[in-house]
């Protein structure tokens, strides 16, 4: 067992901003910013008070987003740091009632927004921005769109008009200059995780709102949506054979799955499922995860408890992050015989395969395996006959032969793989 | 060394793969575990199990589940086919209950919306448009409202339906009754105190009444037999018991779905049921099992098959066992895509014709699986609490046959396998079933031949430990156990591991006698050493060596080192010493197989 901490966070939710961690505190109603050691960097008083606490936060690149789960409601905020104060800007209440339909039991959901950049130089009395093409659908007249910093820090959130692909028509002329690069963001919807479908308590569904009004727009129903407690949107790209994709990620029991919104409804709408280590060592129970954020190739995993590298890890104080890679990392090594039980004559023989898979469950390729028995070398079960090493073929298999000793008895195989 | 290995919070499993899979009803997960018990992947469950699961199977493409429905009797099983259809989901296909399950009210299986309140036990007010309820069991939904109720061959149960409305008018009111094909639904109407008696042989019957003209009773007497009253003010709908008018003209007739439908405005209804069977057809039948296994063929495409086929062609054509409705699953081909067809006949040579077109292409050797029937070990035969052996058709859910026997009783893990290694019986797709100390193997096309027996190490003592769960995978049986007897010693674990046991023939008795047991110490007489040796289902060890040993200073075997007959059988002779003492012989058998 390992004993350790590192952000030591009093409330269990957490969003990453520039590498500081950020925390809403319900009980001093205050954003807490804090560096990878638990120091605190900074604290924002909220300029309105929490009544619930906060079980889920997320930062969109301009605003932190709140979900406090007030079962069958739900409220969601939409706060933004201003004069060194957090300041609410929406509140979005979800009321579950026979009448609507609904009820709310959501313990995570997730922003849907987008990270563009400027194209050319736009001017002050501007109205019409140039941006990177290929979100025409995605951004419409009523959003409104946060454009910067510029050269000179500023940033400002301006109502749409009217929106085209490459083109957004702003409802006011912008006051500042910005440069080609600059920064374009925008939100449009939420995603909430509900462990109700509709008030039907027995199955669970995505919802989708919209994020300026809280109006709901669709539901997506199924049981891999239940007892979600930890999303985060990413635009990401960081599998290859896919491009980019708008990707709503989130933890259902060990795994971290990876919906493409483009294909919800669908049944490609998970179109990857990554293992966790979220399983405490010995017992097998399920740690729960309260929230994930992920910043370049590295998922932050809020939990109070944990294990890494087949280990259980203690806390010393809060809610700490855990780590998962995006990249694909030797996660399981699979070893089995074929026969699997031999007779102890000296003469049988048994193919020892081993079967390398990454946190995907992709089989990984090209690593050396060496084998290694763990009976007494005098008194052997089995002998490994021939080289002790092989490479995984493009299944992830390497396989030696065995041989059986003179004695009867349990072999305990060992395969050893780096990641190279 | 340890006893423990996949480490299992539940008790169920499925090797697939060589990876083990087992599901989690409290995290709705189906996990998948290398042999060392690292979790290797996790696919969310689409629908939400409330209970244990308590066997898993695999066909080759479909994952099988068992889980108790609930804590009586007639709650009965549930059998869930599940797949993993690329989306990293466990996805429900289908449910199958195995119940006779009985409600007082409806609370729990309507839509809050819809009711209004509830007036007695028995009686739900509802309005308007009402959407999908869990098990289908009714759908009110759309407009005009809709009701169907899935009735199959056995009723049990009372039913009656009131509609009325506030106002004077309610639209026009439509029923409709399906049935099976090939059966003759009688059915009378009683208007204006007359009856009038139909006797329709579609498929569907229609029946179109003017609710402010006069509202209809429909009466269904006994099980399958329909009659249609008008009275008025309302309209009732009765089943079984609740017999209002009963006519001799009545036949039998199985209706597997009644659907009611209102065009006009919204309006009370009142449903009241008294007793119901769902999936009725098990009506007569009561269910207490833990675990069952699944009949299934694997084999692949014979020819490269492309889209928009009406025929496959099968490496194996198994034509004892594919029939005409049987269903065949394609693929997955090498673009991972895969489907079911329905097979319409044999047309010779291996190839079978379907119904409609493939969807996608397949080459050569690509999967085709096939799923028969579901081999389910009740405590109960029928209603009597004696155990039995169901055979179970895995599409059609239709009970094909039921071997009766204790010995089918409280059976908590089988499987089938195709047996190739035990040289005694062949090859032989056995159905095999965990009974105090020994594994059992059953013949799948004759239940009632034991094609072999195993002895099996689960027990210490006179205490046998429970199995949980049985596979079979690369040559050995692996059982699913928290108690152990390993190497000698018992273990008690929290988490469920895997033992194994090889199929193939072991030694695994010796028995030795010496005759007579006390010689003279004169350095001539001899002794008879013989020694018998037994594998693990009470074959003899033919061909093993025996190797005989004995400890005197001055005597000695004659030969001591023999192969076993046929019988499992070898002999030789000791002959005494010139010292007085015990001897010790011994005998150790060497398996020289490879």
């Amino acid at each position: 067992m390992t004993v350790m901490s590192n952000i030591k966070l009093r409330k269990a939710n957490m969003s990453i901003k520039d590498h500081y961690f950020y925390m809403f505190d319900d009980d001093a109603d205050l954003l807490m910013q804090k560096v990878d050691d638990g120091v605190v960097a900074f604290s924002y008083p909220l300029d309105t008070p929490l009544a619930n606490e906060v079980i889920d936060s997320e930062f969109d690149g301009i605003n932190f987003w709140t979900l406090e789960n007030t079962n069958p409601n739900a409220i969601i905020k939409r706060w933004v740091i201003e004069n060194y104060i957090c300041k609410l800007k929406t509140t979005l209440e979800f009321i579950g009632e026979v009448s609507t339909g609904h009820y709310y039991d959501v313990d995570a959901f997730s922003v849907e927004n987008y990270y563009l950049t400027i194209s050319g130089t736009q001017l002050p009395g501007d109205k019409i921005i140039y941006v990177s093409p290929g979100y025409s659908a995605k951004i419409m007249g009523g959003m409104t769109v946060t454009l910067g910093p510029n050269y000179s820090g500023h940033t400002e959130t301006i109502l749409v008009s009217t929106a085209v692909d490459g083109i957004v028509t702003l409802s006011t002329e912008i006051t500042q200059t910005y440069q080609s690069g600059d920064d374009f963001r925008f939100y449009n919807n939420l995603f909430l995780f509900n462990n109700f479908d509709g008030i039907d308590d027995t199955s669970a569904a995505l919802y989708k709102m919209n994020a300026y009004d809280g109006s709901f727009l669709v539901k997506y129903t199924g049981g891999a949506y239940k007892d979600v407690t930890a999303s985060k949107f990413v635009n990401t790209d960081k599998f290859t054979e896919y491009g980019i994709i708008n990707s709503l990620a989130f933890v259902k029991g060990a795994n971290l799955l990876f919906i493409n919104i483009e294909q919800l409804g669908t049944l490609s709408e998970i179109y990857r499922s990554m293992v966790i280590d979220n399983l405490l060592v010995d017992t097998g129970e399920i740690l729960h995860v309260f929230d994930i954020d992920i910043v370049d190739d590295n998922i932050y995993k809020l939990q109070t408890n944990g294990c890494k590298f087949g280990e259980n890890v203690v806390f010393e104080s809060g809610a700490n992050y855990m780590i998962e890679p995006f990249k694909s990392f030797l996660t399981s090594v699979l070893l089995y015989t074929n026969p699997g039980i031999i007779p102890a004559n000296n003469i049988a023989t048994t193919v020892l395969t081993a079967q390398a898979a990454d946190q995907y469950g992709l089989p990984v390729s090209g690593k050396l395996i060496y084998f290694s028995c763990s009976a007494e070398e005098d008194d052997p079960v089995v002998y490994i006959d021939g080289p002790n090493y092989s490479n995984t073929d493009i299944d992830g298999k390497a396989t030696i032969v065995l041989r059986a000793g003179p004695v009867t008895g349990l072999a305990k195989m060992i395969a050893t793989v780096e990641q190279s | 060394m340890s006893n423990k290995n996949i480490q299992l919070l539940k008790r169920n499993f499925v090797i697939v793969d060589n990876y083990f899979f087992t599901i989690n009803n409290e995290s709705a997960s189906l996990l998948k575990f290398n042999t060392k018990g690292d979790l290797v992947n996790a696919y969310p469950l689409t629908e939400i199990i409330s209970n244990e699961v308590t066997c898993l199977m695999h066909d080759g493409f479909n994952f099988w589940s068992m889980e108790t429905d609930g804590s009586d009797i007639d709650d009965g099983v549930i059998i869930k086919k599940w797949n993993l259809c690329g989306n990293y989901c466990c996805n429900l296909i289908k449910s199958i209950n195995l119940n006779t399950k009985s409600f007082t009210n409806f609370g729990n299986v309507f839509n809050d919306t819809f009711y209004d309140s509830i007036i007695g036990d028995n009686w739900i007010v509802a309005y308007g448009v009402w959407e999908a309820i869990n098990n289908k069991l009714l759908v009110i939904s759309g407009n005009p409202a809709k009701i169907y109720t899935y009735i199959k061959t056995v009723y049990d149960f009372n039913l009656s339906i009131d509609f009325w409305c506030t106002g004077s008018y309610i639209g026009t009111f439509n029923i409709r009754m399906y049935k099976n094909d090939n059966e003759v639904i009688d059915f009378m109407i009683y208007h204006n105190t007359m009856y009038e008696h139909y006797v329709i042989q579609e498929n569907e019957i229609i029946v179109y009444s003017e609710y402010n003209v006069s509202p209809i009773n429909l009466y269904i007497d006994k099980v399958n037999d329909i009659v249609i009253k008008r009275t008025d003010h309302k309209t009732q709908f009765i089943i079984n018991d609740y017999i209002v008018f009963v006519s001799e003209s009545f036949t039998k007739v199985n209706l597997n779905k009644l659907e009611f439908e209102f065009m006009g405005y919204s309006r009370h209804i009142i449903l009241g049921f008294d007793k119901v069977s769902i999936d009725g057809d098990y009506g007569n039948y009561l269910f207490e099992s833990e675990t069952f296994a699944l009949e299934y063929y694997n084999t692949g495409f014979k020819e490269k098959t492309d889209s928009g086929t009406s025929r496959v062609s099968l490496l194996d054509p198994y034509t004892d066992i594919i029939e005409s409705g049987d269903t065949l699953i394609l693929g997955p081909n090498k673009e991972g895509f895969s489907e079911e067809v329905t097979v319409s006949g044999y047309l010779g040579n291996s190839i079978y014709g379907l119904p409609f077109f493939t969807f996608y292409d397949y080459e050569i050797g690509d999967s085709i699986c096939i799923y028969k029937h579901i081999w389910l070990f009740n405590n109960y035969t029928a209603t009597e609490h004696t155990g039995a052996l169901y055979k179970i058709h895995a599409e059609t859910n239709e009970i094909k046959t039921l071997y009766s026997g204790n010995n089918f009783s409280n059976i908590s893990a089988c499987t089938i396998a195709e047996i190739t290694d035990i040289k005694q019986i062949g090859i032989k797709n056995c159905l095999m079933y965990v009974s105090a100390a020994s594994i059992k193997f059953l013949d799948v096309y004759n239940p009632l031949n034991v094609h072999c027996n195993m002895l099996i190490d689960n027990f210490f003592g006179s205490e046998i430990f429970k199995v949980y769960g049985l596979c079979v995978n690369n040559g050995i049986i692996y059982r699913l156990q928290l108690k152990t007897n390993y190497f000698g010693t018992v273990y008690t674990e929290t988490t469920y591991n895997y033992q194994c046991s090889p199929i193939r023939n072991f030694v695994e008795t010796v028995l030795l006698s010496v005759d007579p047991l006390i010689l003279p110490n004169t350095g001539v007489n001899k002794a008879i050493v013989r020694c018998s040796s037994r594998d693990q289902y009470g074959y003899p060890s033919e061909g093993a060596s025996a190797l005989f040993s004995e400890n005197s200073p001055t005597g000695y075997m004659v030969l001591n080192n023999y192969n076993l007959d046929i019988e499992g059988n070898a002999k030789t002779f000791y002959v005494s010493g010139v010292e007085i003492g015990t001897i010790t012989i011994g005998v150790e058998i060497l398996q020289n197989d490879w």
